[in-house]
């Protein structure tokens, strides 16, 4: 027997040829079906801007909002009345950069949050899984209680938080060179360079004096508060590129969570994409977190509610979650300026409060078992 | 035209226990090609080393005269394609996008209509057009290879790799599946290369059939009237079995183990 | 690929190891003028480095510029412009300064660095970060001057002072936010050492707010920031007061101290509660250590882990070391003086109790009975810390010192520095009064 059946035959005809009735059908249906996630991207990226519309306007300097927006608008063409240059100095110096460092913020913990998600192939990872905040925590303290800094001068906290943030990941690096980037060395060894950084950060904070102390809890809080426009730049110049290089990753990364042999057999070289996706993300991570300290949440959270709505194809869950976690944090933010004020909670603070309870809202109504 | 050389590959893990010991195979434009042989005899190894998968401890592999050795991870998924046996996915997507991962796609920001159709294509071939936009872990363990069976599709590749393609399969889609890939190898010149524990698949549709046996070298090559026979089943399986042919082709009846 | 990674992280590291080595051999780093000032007035113009700017000094720059050859090595504040020579546009800042007119002064702040300060400094509107800033200002006689202050001062303090002219309350003990200062139109912030991301961005958007950074926790000299701030806002002579009574007395403890020897003493410090299994102490660059220091030698250690103000020992060691490191233990406890209780002033009846607790801690050795464990409040957070020190006298030279002027001193600083009218010897906890 050396032909087919008919069957086969014409279903191999069919393959071959390309067509079969209903596929004009089946393709219009597809598109349907990513609409909604289109209109959700949109939707979220709307909401940012509102936020953010928002919160340029409201804080204990009383201005109302049009003249917060005459302001903005004088101050972009340079003509800025003699007796508003307090009121001019508070929305754009003091708001601005605050407002759009929180977009930055938010976008880039949200994606690092999938992508260490999608990487690791765990549900629980987020940006801090590599011991970035441990590492920072550990270069914030340094500097805080220790007046120990790699580069003295006005940024002295934000290079040391930077520089010491890397360190795990380095570690995870030359470990994997000599094993191999497996997820589990790379949990493990991200795993044990955080408990001997948080070791060395109390063994610090113990030693400490009150004053030094509290400001080292005040830092890792996670906080807006005091971003300056050049803090924004430099936090823009390392996020916007890397999450565009997420994004032009994110096909990979689709293969990638079906397991290593799938994804090498489609001609992915794993390793060295697993290694390049984890340094791109820690340096957009560190980049956010140096300036503002530890938020929390956004990174784990964020992409899981998403998900519920985009589902898990990394190419729409990137810049999904992207707006998304831009306007959660900016949200937060808000809510934290709003609802003692005039005093301000911190945004990290707030985070981690909606963080919980949502967290735990998702994993009871999850009616599809996403994991 | 597809030619495959393998010549004198061992691959071990540990050196005291080979998994292949020294094999040599050679194919050229040979269709549809199966591989049997009993549980740990290093079938799965030996097609994991042919696409680079594993890297063989001594020995080379070549493909159209170029040693895969030498070649990136990019350039052998370009010509070959492989469906492994089991699929975890840890992050759910719908069917259709998990077979779209599998796409070469020219153009990273969208997925063009061809891309697409070539998608929904494969999934109306084996019957999953209705599930397309399902999620992955909604399927059963058939569902599931048969999207795996798309994946492997969809690349049009010169080569074709399948690790127990029908392992999960009922009765119907073992023979479609299997009649397939071997109506789709005669059709498009491409090579199918499956390894197969159903004997009486291997031999109704395969072109050629490799017999692997302990300790990981060929037993025999050929095509399959001349290596499944009862003697074959004996000496490799340790079974005692009855051969009979039907149509030129073998059909196997089991009688026994041997041994155990 | 590879080897790129692993060379560039191996780089990194040595970079990093090479700063810090670096850094640590460099010790404190960057200071452009150290200058050991001997009086508590490190203005420059304070030409004869007294506690006032006035026309002594004018006299005397005038003395030094007619005749170059006598020694300057006395008065390290005769360069009034920063100019690096003295001359008459020095004398012209001096006699603005005397007459109260605008020009820029520089002085030396409580971390040896000059900072350049407007001259006047208005002080209408009044901020301060921390609730004991208040009592600085008080000294000034500027408490009705505050609008904007922690809530830990209004709210905490509500028994002590009449804080209607308080406009805005903030939540927690430490710096308000930027926008909430400009909001209510501040011109002069008292801020803490750490405060200065919040103070910094206010005085860039309203050039007109002027800030002085104070450091309540190390080396003790308190007076320096009150003639300094007084200077700036014209309180010269509530300052001099201030001054003069803090003189008076350390003139007081020099003459009791004339033949005597000092103690060897450990300063523990107490929170709001007495823990069992170890002890605070506060070592040097603490302020208390300083206070005392006509008095007594504080233990001090060497050991890195009291880099810090306060060093934590184990009970076991304060045992073994009684007669060894130390001859008498002055506890520190926080939360008493004048603290808030049901409404009204802690009372020494409360603190007594607080002493019992006390006792117990160290009865295993005889310290108690040798009458070696004395107790006050946490002195040193407060601007009357130096009114304490007669009555410590008293607590260790019971013979030199008498009970009453240690009540009297203490009595003195509340009458006539504060608004806040207290009886020292009814209201508050503040010493052992146990018989």
């Amino acid at each position: 027997m050396n032909g087919g059946t008919s069957i086969t035959k014409q279903a191999v005809d069919e393959w071959l040829h390309g067509e079969y009735p209903e596929l004009e059908e089946d393709l219009e249906e597809y598109h349907r079906f990513n609409h909604l996630k289109y209109i959700f991207i949109v939707a979220c990226v709307i909401v940012a801007i509102l936020t953010a519309g928002y919160a340029l306007s409201i804080g204990e300097y009383n201005i109302s909002f049009l003249q917060t927006y005459e302001l903005l608008w004088q101050h972009l063409t340079g003509s800025v009345p003699e007796d508003m240059s307090i009121q001019d100095y508070v929305v754009w110096t003091l708001r601005s950069p605050r407002v759009l460092g929180g977009l930055f913020a938010g976008a880039a913990l949200s994606v690092g949050g999938v992508m260490m998600q999608g990487l690791l192939k765990n549900p629980l990872a987020d940006t801090y899984t590599t011991g970035i905040s441990s590492g920072a925590s550990l270069g914030a303290t340094l500097a805080i209680c220790a007046g120990f800094t790699v580069i003295a001068g006005q940024y002295s906290l934000v290079i040391n938080a930077f520089l010491f943030s890397l360190i795990p990941m380095a570690v995870i690096l030359s470990v994997s060179k000599l094993k191999s980037a497996s997820v589990t060395t790379i949990i493990m060894a991200g795993i044990a360079v955080m408990y001997l950084f948080n070791a060395v950060t109390s063994l610090l904070k113990i030693w400490a004096e009150s004053a030094a102390l509290s400001a080292v809890f005040e830092w890792s809080v996670g906080d807006l508060t005091g971003l300056k426009w050049e803090e924004v730049a430099v936090m823009g110049m390392v996020v916007i590129p890397g999450l565009i290089i997420l994004y032009l990753m994110s096909e990979k990364l689709n293969a990638m969570t079906m397991g290593d042999e799938q994804a090498r057999s489609l001609g992915i070289n794993v390793e060295t994409f697993r290694l390049v996706s984890l340094l791109t993300t820690s340096l957009v991570t560190a980049a956010v977190v140096c300036f503002t300290g530890l938020i929390g949440f956004i990174g784990l959270v964020c992409p899981h509610i998403v998900r519920m709505f985009i589902g898990s194809d990394n190419r729409l869950l990137l810049p999904a979650s992207a707006a998304f976690g831009a306007a959660f944090l900016l949200i937060c933010d808000v809510i934290g300026r709003v609802i003692i004020a005039p005093s301000t909670l911190q945004v990290g603070i707030i985070t981690s409060f909606i963080g919980g309870p949502v967290f735990l809202y998702l994993i009871i109504k999850q009616r599809r078992t996403g994991w | 035209m597809t030619t495959i050389d393998i010549n004198g590959l061992y691959f071990s893990y540990d050196p005291s226990h080979p998994i292949l010991s020294g094999i040599d195979l050679h194919f050229k434009d040979s269709g549809m090609i199966c591989i049997v042989g009993p549980n740990g005899v290093g079938k799965s190894t030996l097609v994991r080393c042919l696409n680079g998968l594993l890297k063989p401890t001594s020995g080379t592999i070549s493909v159209n005269g170029n040693d895969i050795g030498e070649m990136t991870p990019r350039e052998i998924a370009d010509i070959m394609g492989f469906v492994p046996a089991t699929t975890t996915i840890a992050f759910p997507m719908s069917v259709a996008d998990s077979v779209m991962i599998a796409l070469d796609r020219k153009d990273k920001w969208h997925t063009s209509k061809e891309d697409l159709a070539k998608v929904y294509l494969s999934l109306d071939v084996m019957r999953m057009r209705d599930l397309a936009l399902r999620s992955c872990n909604e399927l059963s363990a058939g569902q599931t290879q048969k999207v795996a069976l798309c994946r492997g599709l969809v690349r049009n590749s010169e080569i074709l790799i399948l690790d127990e393609p029908t392992a999960n399969l009922d009765i119907k889609h073992q023979i479609f599946v299997s009649d397939f890939m071997h109506e789709l190898s005669m059709a498009s010149g491409c090579t199918i290369i499956m390894i197969s524990h159903d004997l009486n698949i291997a031999a109704r549709y395969a072109d050629q059939i490799v017999v692997m046996s302990k300790p990981g070298v060929i037993y025999d090559v050929g095509r399959p009237e001349d290596v499944i026979t009862e003697k074959m089943i004996r000496e490799v399986y340790d079974v005692d079995a009855e051969v009979m042919m039907k149509d030129g082709r073998p059909y196997v009846f089991l009688n026994s183990a041997l041994n155990w | 690929m590879d080897k790129k990674i692993i060379a560039i992280v191996i780089v990194a590291i040595l970079i990093v190891a090479a700063a810090a080595t670096a850094i640590i051999l460099m010790g404190n780093g960057s200071q452009e003028k150290t200058v050991k000032a001997t009086g508590n007035l490190p203005v420059y113009g304070n030409a004869n480095n007294d506690d006032a700017i006035d026309k002594k000094d004018v006299d005397l720059m005038e003395k030094l510029i007619k005749d170059s050859s006598i020694d300057r090595s006395a008065y390290p504040f005769l360069d009034a412009n920063q100019d690096g020579k003295l001359d008459s546009a020095d004398v012209e800042i001096v006699k603005k300064v005397i007459n109260k007119q605008k020009c820029d002064l520089y002085y030396v702040n409580f971390e040896d660095k000059v900072t350049k300060q407007s001259f006047p400094v208005k002080a209408d509107r009044i901020c301060v970060n921390r609730y004991f800033f208040a009592e600085a200002v008080d000294i000034l006689g500027l408490f009705d001057k505050i609008v904007l202050a922690p809530k830990k001062l209004t709210e905490d303090r509500s028994h002590m002072y009449d804080m209607s002219h308080i406009e805005t309350a903030y939540e927690g003990g430490k710096a308000p936010t930027t926008e909430l200062i400009l909001e209510n139109k501040v011109d002069l912030i008292i801020a803490d050492s750490w405060d200065g991301s919040v103070c910094e961005p206010a005085m860039e958007a309203d050039p007109k707010i002027s800030t002085f950074y104070v450091d309540i926790y190390s080396y003790g000299n308190l007076v320096k920031f009150i003639e300094i701030i007084g200077l700036f806002v014209g309180a010269n002579e509530r300052a001099a007061a201030y001054a003069n009574f803090v003189n008076g007395i350390n003139d007081y403890i020099d003459e009791g101290m004339k033949g005597l020897t000092k103690k060897k003493i450990a300063i523990t410090y107490l929170g709001s509660t007495i823990t069992a299994g170890n002890t605070t102490m506060e070592c040097a660059p603490c302020s208390s250590t300083y206070l005392v220091s006509k008095l007594a030698d504080a233990y001090y250690s060497d050991d890195k882990s009291s880099r810090n103000n306060r060093y934590t020992v184990e009970d076991e060691w304060m045992l073994k070391n009684y007669k060894i490191e130390y001859d008498a233990i002055v506890a520190m406890h926080e939360y008493t003086d004048t603290t808030k209780v049901n409404g009204t002033y802690y009372t020494p009846a409360m603190f007594n109790d607080r002493c019992d607790q006390l006792d117990q801690k160290y009865s295993a050795i005889s310290i108690k009975n040798d009458g070696n464990l004395h107790s006050a409040s946490f002195f040193s957070i407060t601007f009357g810390s130096y009114a304490h020190i007669p009555m410590i006298a008293h607590m260790l030279f019971p013979e030199k010192f008498s009970e009453e002027k240690g009540w009297d001193y203490l009595q003195e600083y509340w009458s006539n520095f504060s608004s806040a009218k207290i009886d020292v010897r009814t209201q508050g906890g503040w010493f052992d009064t146990r018989a």
